[in-house]
């Protein structure tokens, strides 16, 4: 086990892995002595009723704003205009569908959905089918819109 | 390793979908080697109880990608949002890595604020705090609120700890909030727990009904199976039966609003058609059922005192004793509604028993179930027509009454968040067995479950207050000579005297009889109705609080030491999901910091107790069991010392490191070059988490509960098992003769679960005759009566108050809302309000209101064009936000049988703040 060392601010500010380089300062909630207020999503007392901050929707139009990052190559991209408009999806209707259901990519059109919407991986592995697979097609359970809320806390993943 | 271009590389170098051609990119996993030296290798999502398949990709030492496994048959190779963002769920800045301990003056002080320190001073603090409390109060001032979200190996290590080393039975999981009313109900009905059936269910049958469960949010991924199936196949039917409209509604054919509580009703009128229109499988039900009933006036788990209740609260506290029925309970009775009736809750204490009826009886009973009664009752949307709501209820009955159909029932936390949850799962029970659609393929009452191993771990390996593995109980003699005899223990070694529910644990910090608490794996007092009490509690009562968590939680906050524990791919593990499937997976990546996986800290822990100082005479206040003598845990270091134990001997050695734990050695081959920390910082040759799963797995074996080896589940062309698995088999549908190698051949179906399986006799009202039916082999069918809400709107408060999830945050935000899209997708818990209740209130959308109860109140913005569409009067909060700490209004009234809390009915007013 490991003795008490005398840590420097900036070695216990470092809570990620072993393999990172201590960031910068951007959560000062692991200090020496912090106070139980200083911990958590919400600074403050948990006696305290805080008032929830004002948040803006995404008000874009679809095309208006840039196809946003992915953490990584296979995360399910954002969809970076409104939603509200679009939905909901139904049995019978899927407005996301219909613009996406494109085959060929163009800049300034609708991102098509990838063949892998295309295929039903329970029933058919190997066959790219012509409508997209049934499982599929609740695309919010995968593709979230955006909000302007801002980040509550770093995340470090890489 | 060729260069193989993915479909996307591809694409963005120009190349048209058409010229890159079907396969895309390929999802099969790759092996040992993959993409850009990534390593690949099987994994569970963290999170709901669907327990998709996963694959997850490392590369020098960080998690860097996930996919659905395209050969787990849960998922075939989908995951949610939620699930996708499992790489990064590890990774927030404030992810804890070092104990921190409340300390003024260089020593730990409840009043001052949390700094660093060492493993070793952590556990020196939680011990002298323990035996301090443990010399005053004993083995019952001591407690554990464990998880559904424990590996089964972290339950079993807490149950072996808390019931074998500190003989106490104060652990009880999270899973009491969230599954204990459908395990009541299935221990009453089949004597045995968990589901007869299993997801392939959902591409077998005719009928989907959804009842309190908005499965396209919260088991995402069985929804898409239901929406693939409902595209493809014309005649299956989907129906969501809700309290307010929903995205489950949205891919549903008949959506039924009703009124909070009325499910109670709406079943009672499904059965009563049933039987009317020749439903009924007669042969089945002749064959192996039996009718059952209780007593009806249990009260709601509140309190039986009123000494802490703030003044606003006593009136409904007051019910807990009193009840003046209803007009509508009234006739639901068989009373007469215009006179006035005065209950006392007189069976509180004895909400679960329950005697054998006629089936004469069981159909006098629902008589006035009419359409007209139910429907006036149980419309929830008043905006609904009558006369439209009506024919859905009609609708809702053919599909059960048809002989011809085949029926899935699926519920979730609207059926066991419930002051009558117990009595609702029996009634789908009912209905299912009534029409002999239960424990056949593509047809049964399929309870799911919210977690990913309240199954697996809460329920099988019996991290309750009641309970041992394998389903067996405390208080049970046979049960604790067994589990004494498997655990090497001397006799007597167990307390027979049922602990403390999670419920009761928070009331009994405030009250001040226990006063040492662990917590892992779980966010009690964010997660915990009525938290204005436990807050106080944990902070200006004299207890000490230890929070294992990975990273700052409200719990923490109220803690007084806080322990870094290892995420889910930062350690061995396994889950169990709700059709039984057990998953197991290796260690990816190692914890940071000094963040350590429970299994250690346990491990750890249990060297600082000896025999000597736990296995002595000890006082457990109410105790009466035969063979001990009143309030009494007897000395059993002679008999320790006979079985060739030393009374200087840790609980470690014991309970751990035994020998026959020990001869599962590490390094192991199925490790396949994965690490194992807990080995690491143990120092020891051996593999604790097969050791445990091999260990609890002995108690299942031969008994219904069969899991296959350890290894097993890491064949490559293994994903999971679902037990029990026998002769390598897995068992897909119990109690089937045919699916189930338990099952007793020549009758079709054996239930054969052991408990409550003998029964006296009466009528509607009482136990009439008390000798004994035995009942082997057979389930029961309930009546059970409509009963209001605990709490329901008045002048004052009036508008139903519900809780729940959303799709994006998975329970109390602590992982979730540390994902940057998952945060900005749903960055805060708002309140879904109609416009026209909002309009009364001078509320305008995103406006700031107060929601308030009688115990207390919080602010939200209001919502009223968001994807939770509510009736007028009612309104819906998520709890995932501690910022919108929506359980300081709840209301913590229980199911009197089950304990579990109704977090989906209260009253509230709202007001611009």
């Amino acid at each position: 086990m490991k003795r008490i060392a005398i840590l420097s601010l900036a070695a216990l500010l470092a809570a990620g892995c072993a393999n990172t380089n201590p960031g910068p300062a951007t959560a000062p909630r692991a200090a020496p002595s912090t106070p139980d207020t200083g911990l958590g999503l919400v600074t403050g007392s948990v006696f305290d009723v805080p008032t929830p901050p004002a948040v803006k929707a995404n008000e874009s139009g679809p095309g208006e704003q840039p196809v946003l990052p992915r953490p990584y190559a296979l995360a399910p991209p954002r969809v970076p205009h409104a939603v509200a408009d679009f939905l909901p999806i139904t049995r019978t209707q899927n407005a996301c569908v219909d613009c996406h259901a494109v085959t060929e990519r163009k800049k300034g059109e609708p991102t098509p959905l990838p063949p892998s919407h295309y295929t039903d991986y329970r029933h058919a592995p190997d066959r790219v089918g012509r409508q997209p697979a049934g499982a599929r097609h609740v695309c919010v359970s995968c593709h979230v819109p955006k909000t302007d809320a801002p980040d509550l806390v770093e995340n470090r993943f890489r | 390793m060729g260069l193989e271009l993915t479909r996307r590389e591809l694409l963005k170098a120009g190349f048209t979908t058409a010229v890159v051609g079907a396969a895309g990119a390929p999802l099969t996993a790759r092996g040992a080697e993959g993409e850009q030296g990534w390593r690949w290798d099987r994994g569970v999502c963290r999170f709901c109880g669907v327990g998709c398949g996963l694959q997850v990709a490392t590369a020098r030492g960080r998690v860097v990608a996930v996919k659905g496994d395209p050969a787990s048959p849960v998922n075939r190779g989908l995951l949610c949002v939620k699930g996708y963002a499992l790489p990064q769920i590890q990774y927030a800045a404030d992810r804890l890595t070092r104990p921190l301990l409340r300390m003024k003056d260089g020593r730990f002080d409840k009043t001052g604020d949390f700094a660093p320190v060492s493993w070793q001073t952590a556990f020196d603090v939680m011990e002298r705090e323990w035996k301090r409390v443990h010399r005053e109060l004993g083995p019952t001032g001591v407690a554990i609120m464990g998880s559904g979200q424990y590996l089964i190996q972290e339950g079993y290590a807490a149950v072996k700890l808390l019931k074998a080393g500190w003989r106490s039975n104060n652990l009880d999981p999270n899973a009491r909030h969230c599954m204990a009313s459908a395990v009541a109900a299935f221990m009453q009905t089949f004597g045995i727990d968990e589901p007869s059936g299993c997801y392939d269910d959902i591409e077998l049958t005719d009928t989907v009904v959804l009842w309190g469960a908005n499965m396209a949010e919260m088991h995402p991924m069985l929804w898409a199976r239901i929406i693939d199936r409902r595209l493809r196949a014309p005649g299956y039917r989907v129906f969501n039966l809700t309290t307010y409209a929903n995205r489950s509604s949205d891919g549903a054919d008949v959506e039924i609003v009703f009124k909070p509580n009325t499910d109670l009703a709406i079943w009672n009128y499904v059965a009563r058609e049933v039987v009317r229109r020749g439903g009924v499988d007669e042969a089945f039900v002749q064959r192996h059922c039996v009718f059952a009933t209780g007593p009806a006036d249990i009260g709601y788990g509140m309190r039986a005192t009123d000494a802490f209740a703030y003044a606003a609260e006593k009136d409904t506290q007051q019910r807990e004793r009193m009840v003046v029925l209803t007009r509508e309970e009234a006739v639901g009775r068989r009373l007469d509604p215009s006179a006035r009736h005065e209950r006392p809750q007189a069976s509180a204490a004895s909400a679960g028993a329950h005697w054998l009826i006629s089936f004469e009886d069981f159909k006098k009973a629902f008589e006035p179930y009419t359409l007209d009664f139910v429907a006036e009752l149980s419309r929830g949307d008043a905006d609904e027509p009558l006369d439209a709501y009506k024919a859905k209820l009609e609708a809702l009955a053919g599909q059960y009454a048809d002989r011809a159909r085949k029926v899935v029932s699926f519920w979730t936390m609207g059926f066991n968040q419930h002051v009558r949850g117990t009595w609702v799962n029996e009634q789908a029970y009912m209905v299912h067995l009534l029409t002999g659609k239960q424990a056949v393929p593509g047809s049964g009452a399929f309870s799911l479950t919210g977690q990913p191993s309240a199954c697996g771990t809460a329920r099988e390996v019996g991290t309750f207050a009641h309970r041992l593995p394998a389903d067996m109980t405390v208080d049970n003699a046979e049960h604790r000579t067994l589990s004494e005899r498997l655990w090497k223990l001397p006799g007597r070694t167990l307390n027979p005297k049922v602990g403390s529910h999670i419920t009761e644990m928070m009331r009994d910090l405030e009250d001040g009889t226990i006063k040492w608490l662990w917590v892992q794996v779980t966010n009690p007092f964010q997660s915990t109705a009525n938290a204005n009490h436990w807050l106080r509690a944990a902070r200006e009562k004299d207890n000490f609080i230890v929070v294992s968590d990975v990273y700052p939680t409200l719990s923490c906050k109220v803690a007084d030491l806080i322990l870094p524990s290892a995420m889910i791919f930062e350690k061995w593990g396994g889950y169990g999901n709700s059709e039984r499937r057990t998953q197991l997976w290796r260690e990816q990546v190692p914890p940071p910091g000094e963040a350590r996986s429970d299994v250690w800290q346990m491990m750890e822990f249990s060297k600082r107790f000896r025999l000597a100082e736990v296995w002595g005479r000890q006082p457990v206040p109410g105790l009466k069991a035969p063979g001990f003598d009143d309030g009494v845990l007897p000395d059993v270091l002679g008999e320790a010392e006979r079985l060739g134990y030393r009374r200087e001997q840790t609980l470690y050695e014991v309970l751990f490191a035994t020998p026959e734990n020990r001869r599962f050695a590490w390094p192991d081959p199925v490790a396949r070059g994965h690490d194992n920390h807990t080995v690491r910082h143990a120092g020891i040759d051996w593999f604790p988490e097969k050791a445990l799963f091999e260990d609890y797995a002995r108690f299942g074996r031969g008994h219904g509960h069969d899991l296959a080896e350890f290894d097993v589940y890491f064949r490559d062309d293994v994903r999971g098992l679902r037990w029990p698995v026998v002769n390598g088999k897995e068992t897909l549908w119990r109690f089937n003769e045919q699916h189930d190698p338990y099952a007793r051949k020549g009758g079709g179906f054996d239930f054969y679960g052991k408990a409550m399986k003998a029964l006296p006799s009466g009528d509607l009202e009482r136990v009439t005759r008390s000798e004994p039916t035995r009942l082997a082999g057979k389930a029961k069918i309930f009546f059970r009566p409509y009963a209001a809400a605990a709490e329901s709107p008045d002048a004052t408060y009036d508008l139903w108050l519900c809780t729940g999830r959303v799709l994006e945050h998975w329970h109390s935000g602590s992982m979730t809302r540390r994902v940057p899209a998952l945060h900005s997708a749903v960055p805060q818990a708002v309140l879904f309000m109609h416009a026209k209740d909002a309009e009364a209130r001078g509320l305008r959308q995103d406006d700031v209101a107060w929601v308030e109860s009688r115990r207390g109140k919080v602010k939200a913005r209001i919502d009223t064009a968001g994807r939770n569409r509510v009736p007028r009067g009612l309104v819906f909060v998520p709890w995932f936000d501690e910022g919108v700490f929506i359980n300081k209004v709840t209301l913590d009234a229980t199911c009197p049988i089950s304990k579990e809390i109704d977090f989906k009915k209260c009253a509230v007013k709202v007001t611009k703040a």
